[in-house]
């Protein structure tokens, strides 16, 4: 008796820890060689990814990346999300639903479609794989996503088809405007792993700072995921040098 | 086969056959869709407790619409856990080679809808011949064993009972752990006891609940004085074999076991009530769900066992009527029990009823088909059984999934919920009057069939009719 209740008072205990909800400044799923960073209160780093000495790769922007759903647009940090990781297989599951699009715009709820779009990272050694899948709660038709890649900036970059190649640097944005030097470089892989109807790196004075990966899928199954969107990171070899 | 040898096979088992192939393209669509993607997982030679493990932390993070859409049955804002393959391993043995050849001509994609949807899939009927084939030899091989140990008209109550053939044919795969418990307990009694072990341990391989049974047959081993090292090779043989099947799996199998520890309590007990609190009460009913509903099951399951094991060595039970109550007590304890489930206690009681008749006792054989068999046709409902068989004929298509949900949404919630409430404690008065029975002889023994070596000789009357003319 006194085992059972033992094991009772611990189950309990280990019931409402599970069932709280935690809300921390961010989070991190450590991969090893790869670091997959969330910030939660912002709407870039969703997510970044690190290596082992903490230099941010690339950053994945939830302000900047975009999803279109039967043509009604919204960029990922408007919607509603939430992350679960799972740290024993280094993955990360992130979801956004639609849910708060809908609920700013009374009266017009069918103006925004129901759908939820899963992001899932998973950190493979040096390399890290970013799917984006789309989960529509009612039938669409048309489902385009634009995938934000962010870094400043991307040094010596190069671009074959879907790859992206380029030299990170451990220096944050003002310091890189103000062309400071830096400490360390290191060679990085961008890779779209499914056909994208679009790449394009953004520039502006400084030089290049993001790359817009675009995808589109049509008629996906209701209440199912449907792949829109893969992506690989490799912290490694270059590619064959960028045309002008 | 000859037509003469055909003429021998009784014509019962011929039309139990006929129903079971008939109703092919027929399932539950939720557990179609567990059985269809273990045969992708085990096609693309990957573990279904990895995939698991993958959909419940996807699921964990898709928190927000489903209930705000209004879309789930329980409003409760995020699932812990995606209800996928949860089973242990030596399913997975058996369906191997069957998907492994069904790979050879076809390619095999996932399909999952979102937890809390409902899943309408095109299933190839390829796929869901293969996958009940050796469910309906395992049916076969029930009824046999029931044969020799409780007579034909017994073996015959079982094999046509429509709500054995709904979970056989259509649904679960009870019968082919009901095939091993009923193979141990016929070792059992032919003093097979190292057979009967393996045989246990292959039965808990198949679905956890054997297990409960290991210690009824322990304890009457130790109240029949069955030499000692008779019995320990019985306990080792059963441990020996769960151990081989669990090990190489342990981390998938340590994932299931968190599933069962943390699912909320549901159908055929108490714990229905949550979905009757769901109805009145719009608030999300997360901790009655997730903390409360689990904390109960685990505190009942071992008491309820616990007391049956008891009463199994205080009043010197026979072997049938302790695994009857074995498994009655799991019914009252258990914080969840599925509507196949019930299948397990059927064959124990005919077994039973054949070795000590009572009216009672044939009661609670009808008490515990019907009740499970109407909870199903109202929870599942019954007419999505259809839905494989429809997607069969009728050309896909991507929403298939969206206009099924509408209309499991079209029953009305609150009169749906009392139905089952109602139902489910119907069942749990019928669990303890069944265990009164099984305990305290209640009813009227016939005395003249019981421990005869062929109660089929020596029946009266179909298998549950009641018997009363020389009772007392």
């Amino acid at each position: 008796m006194g085992l059972l209740i033992i094991l009772s008072l611990r189950t309990l205990h280990n019931l409402s820890t599970i069932s709280a909800t935690e809300a921390p400044q961010e989070l991190r799923l450590d991969g090893g060689a790869l670091t997959a960073l969330y910030t939660l209160n912002a709407g870039m780093n969703k997510p970044a990814i690190l290596n082992s000495r903490g230099d941010a790769l690339v950053e994945f922007s939830g302000w900047d990346s975009f999803v279109s759903v039967d043509g009604v647009s919204a960029d990922l940090w408007s919607h509603a999300f939430n992350i679960e990781l799972d740290r024993a297989r280094d993955r990360a599951f992130l979801t956004w639903s639609s849910v708060p699009l809908r609920q700013d715009d009374p009266g017009q709820e069918g103006h925004h479609r129901r759908y939820q779009l899963e992001q899932v990272v998973t950190l493979l050694g040096p390399r890290t794989v970013v799917e984006y899948y789309i989960i529509p709660n009612e039938p669409v038709r048309t489902v385009d996503l634009t995938v934000g890649a962010y870094k400043w900036y991307l040094r010596d970059l190069r671009h074959e088809g879907d790859t992206f190649s380029f030299l990170s640097a451990d220096l944050t944005r003002q310091d890189a405007e103000r062309r400071l030097q830096p400490g360390r470089l290191t060679q990085v892989t961008v890779r779209s792993l499914v056909p994208a109807v679009g790449v394009r790196p953004l520039v502006n004075q400084f030089g290049a700072y993001a790359l817009d990966f675009s995808y589109e899928v049509a008629q996906p199954r209701t209440y199912e995921r449907t792949l829109v969107a893969r992506l690989e990171v490799t912290e490694g070899p270059r590619g064959p040098a960028i045309q002008p | 086969m000859n037509i003469e040898a055909l003429r021998r096979v009784p014509r019962w088992l011929l039309l139990g056959l006929a129903i079971r192939v008939a109703l092919i393209p027929f399932h539950h669509p939720w557990d179609l869709q567990t059985w269809y993607n273990m045969f992708v997982d085990l096609a693309h030679n990957h573990s279904p407790y990895e995939t698991l493990r993958y959909l419940t932390y996807s699921t964990r993070s898709q928190w927000g619409l489903i209930p705000m859409d209004g879309a789930k049955v329980l409003p409760v804002g995020q699932e812990l856990f995606y209800e996928y393959y949860a089973y242990p391993p030596l399913p997975l043995l058996l369906y191997y080679p069957l998907a492994k050849l069904y790979a050879l001509f076809r390619p095999l994609e996932y399909q999952f809808v979102v937890e809390g949807a409902l899943a309408a899939h095109h299933v190839p009927l390829a796929i869901l011949a293969l996958f009940k084939a050796p469910l309906i030899v395992a049916d076969i091989g029930v009824a046999a064993l029931l044969w020799r140990l409780a007579g034909e008209a017994r073996a015959r109550a079982y094999f046509l009972n429509p709500f054995v053939i709904l979970v056989s044919a259509a649904w679960m795969i009870e019968d082919l752990m009901i095939l091993f418990v009923l193979l141990a307990f016929y070792l059992v009694t032919k003093k097979r006891y190292e057979l009967a072990a393996f045989a246990l341990g292959l039965g808990t391989l198949v679905k956890w609940t054997p297990g409960i049974l290991w210690p009824v047959i322990g304890l009457w081993l130790l109240a029949e004085r069955v030499p000692w090292r008779r019995q320990a090779a019985f306990h080792a043989v059963f441990l020996g074999t769960c151990t081989a099947g669990i090990a190489p799996v342990w981390d998938g199998v340590r994932f299931v076991l968190q599933f069962h520890a943390m699912r909320p309590g549901a159908n055929l007990t108490p714990h229905i009530l949550l979905y009757v609190l769901a109805r009145w009460q719009n608030p999300d009913i997360a901790w009655y769900y997730h903390v409360l509903s689990p904390f109960v099951g685990m505190v009942t399951l071992p008491l309820a066992l616990g007391a049956a094991y008891l009463t199994q060595w205080r009043r010197h039970l026979p072997l049938a009527a302790a695994a009857c109550l074995a498994v009655v007590a799991f019914f009252l304890g258990s914080k969840i029990v599925n509507e196949p489930y019930v299948c397990l206690l059927l064959p124990l009681l005919l077994w039973e009823q054949a070795e000590r008749p009572s009216e009672a006792k044939a009661f609670v054989f009808k008490a515990a088909y019907a009740l499970p068999l109407a909870f199903a046709i109202i929870n599942v409902p019954i007419p999505l059984f259809i839905v494989p068989a429809y997607l069969q004929v009728v050309p896909w298509d991507p929403t298939s999934d969206y206009w099924i949900m509408l209309l499991r949404q079209a029953v009305p919630g609150r009169g749906h919920a009392l139905a089952l409430a109602f139902l489910a404690f119907c069942f749990v008065g019928a669990m303890l009057y069944a265990w009164r029975v099984l305990t305290a002889g209640v009813g009227h023994a016939v005395r003249e069939t019981a421990h005869r070596p062929d109660p089929d000789r020596a029946r009266i009357g179909p298998a549950y009719h009641p018997v009363a003319s020389d009772a007392s």
